[in-house]
């Protein structure tokens, strides 16, 4: 530590800042996302490590133009963010939001990590899903942490994408050597039963040997509000079921078809429809129109802490990606699961788009290990959906989770700071 | 979308400004940023910021903002990292350094500056030396609202930090957002001899955004009562001495006249201190909300503006014409009571006490007043800031833009 320097940094006079030679320094990397998972994991991780070394300066580096609109960082937490590549629904908005080519952006951006990253100098630095980030832009940041001390890990969301789909992209990007040479730990966000990862994405020994599954990272402490406190809120009497989209970005075609399916269903079951923050106007006042005029259905946007409306939920129905699967395997809540299939955010043009498995795939590996009911995509009718959750609300088998599910942020968190104090 | 034929592709602002206390700085870079890419189709705006909630968004293609790890202002002049148990030395470096890139990769054409010279901690200095040795070098302008600090102490500060030193050697202009005969900015804060040439006062700057007529805006508040006290403080971080106050007065203005009131305590007020006023404020007719969106239409529907003496709520408020009672903040900084001393005697607004020092029935009568006689401004003040900077910026892209080579992109 160059305390004699922090000096000319006049009157450093707040002495809790002063003694920091022990503490540990974490930095999270996670690329812009349409949607609010990534953030949202990262969130949980960052709690929990406040919780378990409060003391821990944590840096959070991203280019999402949402992170300032989430619930607050933990104490001793900050973050960065540079200039946002993806679409951020605003009109009129193209990635990147700032009328630069964009080989230009992106090296402002590489720029800007490694600055912020090195001069953190963290004890760890932990990069969400991406090895290199969404665009390249931390070869630079991965080299240069090499020459120091930092220990660096990848955090692998339970189902990255097809296994062919990643083992091609990662040949021609060569993120197998990235993983070799500038990588110590692979974190996998989920469990083997649903995807044994070594297999899956070939990864030769020496890589392999960093891989520790962690099971599904969720957001465990929370204090949950009593059943009977939502359905007041919520003005509901009876059971519920709750619909959504995760973030909501492009939840409009599973919301539409619910609605269709609830005329479907007897009038003493009530939804709650969760749009999402990230919700296009458009789409939302479609929504909201089909919803006038109904009183048992319920239209929110967002709330605050799902986990308190999911357990007073008879069942859900969601699309599938990693957050929403997290919480309802660890909530053990009944569910139908609707994954979508087309590129992130290309609701509108469906699979011209082009195709995405990770979400069918994690459903299909729930639906098998019999976590959830899964509609496929072509199925997703209205009254097919009707069908699916009468068949839901009847009195069923308590739904399968294995112990591993619960403890994913507690392992991640646990690994983290192992590899932190082995510094 | 962008053509060769867009005509300021070129151009490139890069905005900073502090993260101490309050949005101001912020909002009116924000406010600016926003109509430059509006007014010069293709050109592009950069915030750097430390400020965790970005007023006005969400930004319109064109802005983007990068935000460093945050600071705050422990006293005048004395930082400290916001919440990350790092040495200043270490946050001092991330930030500089992601400034430093910032400014290298974006090339900006203009460098506005917010305030502060050199940056918390000098840390733009490293990026003012690199922008000033280009072969192209950009217009780098100081922006500063018309009262700092009392002269005295900024003064010393300035000397201190060496900010007299760098704008003779980094700056082109020094923007002043205010004007000269009703505060010689320049005069008082020692912008004097070689530095006066650099000073453009642009008349007061307020954000342009549209808001609603009062009748209409009152319907959608749901306003029933004739009288609507509207009591807001920017991004509110002390704000609750002055709102306690406030609904003290309120009660004691119920005996007299029947009134409804709003209060938006601004996204930077303690959790506890808002629920305490939600509290306070049991059985009165006041509604305490935290932020909302378009303060300007809540003042649209006001017909009193209770507030501190910060310069964007009273640009704000004097613009829409409305009474004003200001309460301004006690120190550390002797900004807003200067302020308020001033408008006050122009006759624009009514300056009370600073919030320890006045009583419940103090403002309690000057509610009663402002409500039950209210005056017209004797004068108009010249509210054109914005619009002047703006085109100024756009003259600094004039002679640009003939130094770019026209084939860039």
């Amino acid at each position: 530590m160059k305390n004699s320097r922090a000096k000319s940094l006049q009157n450093n006079e707040n002495p809790t800042f002063k003694a920091t030679g022990s503490r540990l320094r974490i930095a999270i990397f996670t690329h812009d996302t349409f949607g609010l998972g990534h953030i949202r994991r990262c969130l949980h991780i960052m709690n929990s490590l406040s919780e378990r070394a409060p003391q821990t300066a944590m840096l959070l580096v991203t280019g999402s133009p949402v992170v300032h609109t989430l619930s607050s960082l933990p104490p001793h937490a900050d973050f960065v963010k540079i200039p946002t590549l993806v679409k951020t629904g605003a009109q009129g908005s193209q990635p990147p939001h700032l009328p630069i080519p964009l080989p230009e952006v992106q090296l402002l951006r590489e720029r800007l990590i490694q600055e912020a990253v090195l001069s953190f100098q963290p004890d760890v630095f932990l990069v969400d899903n991406f090895p290199l980030g969404a665009q390249r832009e931390l070869l630079g940041v991965l080299q240069e942490l090499r020459k120091t001390n930092t220990r660096t890990v990848l955090g692998l969301r339970d189902i990255v994408d097809a296994p062919d789909v990643v083992c091609t992209e990662w040949t021609r990007q060569g993120i197998y050597e990235i993983l070799e040479r500038y990588y110590d730990k692979i974190l996998v966000y989920g469990v083997k039963e649903v995807l044994n990862v070594k297999e899956a994405y070939n990864l030769p020994p020496h890589i392999a040997s960093k891989v520790e599954y962690c099971g599904y990272v969720t957001e465990q402490s929370v204090r949950r509000r009593p059943a009977s406190e939502i359905k007041k809120e919520l003005g509901i009497k009876g059971k519920f079921i709750i619909v959504t989209g995760g973030g909501g970005g492009d939840a409009f075609p599973l919301l539409q078809t619910f609605l269709a399916a609830t005329r479907y269903l007897p009038p003493h079951v009530s939804s709650l429809v969760l749009t999402g923050p990230m919700m296009g106007p458009g789409d939302l006042n479609k929504l909201k129109d089909l919803v006038n005029g109904r009183d048992n259905v319920v239209l929110k946007e967002f709330v605050k802490d799902f986990p308190s409306y999911l357990a007073a939920s008879v069942g859900v129905v969601s699309m599938c990606g990693y957050n929403m699967a997290s919480e309802i395997l660890v909530h053990k809540t009944p569910a139908i699961v609707c994954p979508r299939t087309w590129r992130y955010g290309e609701h509108t043009k469906g699979n011209q788009a082009g195709l995405e498995w990770e979400q069918i795939l994690r459903a299909r590996a729930l639906a098998k290990a019999g976590f959830v009911d899964l509609l496929e995509p072509e199925a997703l009718k209205p009254k097919t959906l009707a069908n699916r959750i009468e068949a839901l609300l009847k009195p069923r088998r308590k739904t399968k989770t294995s112990e591993v599910n619960m403890q994913g942020l507690h392992r991640t968190v646990q690994h983290i700071l192992t590899l932190a104090h082995q510094k | 979308m962008l053509t060769p034929e867009t005509p300021y592709r070129h151009n490139a602002v890069l905005l900073y400004s502090h993260d101490g206390f309050g949005l101001g700085h912020l909002k009116r870079n924000v406010t600016i940023a926003k109509r430059t890419v509006y007014d010069f189709p293709g050109s592009k705006a950069l915030l750097i910021t430390g400020h965790s909630s970005l007023p006005g968004s969400p930004l319109p293609y064109g802005i983007d903002f990068i935000k460093l790890p945050s600071i705050i202002k422990a006293k005048t002049g004395v930082w400290q990292p916001r919440s990350l148990p790092i040495e200043n030395e270490r946050l001092c470096q991330i930030r500089s350094a992601m400034i430093l890139k910032a400014a290298e990769y974006f090339v900006p054409s203009i460098f506005l500056v917010d305030y502060t010279p050199t940056g918390v901690w000098g840390e733009l200095v490293e990026t003012l030396e690199m922008l000033k040795s280009r072969p192209e070098p950009p217009t780098i302008i100081l922006g500063l609202r018309d009262i700092l600090d009392a002269p005295e102490v900024t003064c010393k500060i300035w000397e201190t930090e060496g900010n007299y030193e760098a704008i003779r050697n980094y700056y082109d202009k020094i923007f002043i957002y205010g004007r000269q005969e009703i505060y010689d900015t320049a005069f008082h804060y020692g912008l004097t001899d070689d530095l006066s040439e650099k000073i453009l006062y642009t008349d007061y700057l307020c954000s342009d955004e549209p808001c609603k007529p009062q009748d209409q805006i009152r319907e959608e508040l749901q306003v029933k009562k004739e009288n609507l006290v509207l009591v807001t403080a920017g991004g509110g971080y002390d704000a609750y001495p002055m709102m306690r106050l406030a609904i003290k007065a309120l009660g004691i203005l119920m005996r007299n006249l029947s009134f409804e009131a709003i209060f938006i305590t601004g996204p930077l007020m303690k959790a506890e201190h808002r629920e305490s006023l939600q509290k306070q404020a049991k059985n009165l007719p006041i509604r305490i909300l935290r932020s909302v969106e378009g303060t300007l239409n809540y003042m649209s529907a006001a017909n009193l503006i209770v507030t501190m003496g910060s310069y964007n709520t009273l640009m704000d408020a004097v613009r829409l014409q409305k009474s004003v009672i200001v309460i301004p903040r006690e120190g550390p900084s002797a900004e807003q009571k200067i302020r308020a001393q001033l408008l006050s005697q122009m006759g624009l607004i009514s300056a009370l006490k600073s919030p320890a020092l006045l009583s419940p029935f103090e403002l309690a009568e000057s509610m009663l007043k402002n409500l039950t006689q209210p005056q017209t401004p004797p004068i108009f003040l010249a509210m054109n800031g914005l619009t002047k900077a703006v085109s100024q910026i756009g003259n600094f892209f004039e002679s640009n833009k003939q130094l770019q080579p026209l084939s860039k992109i």
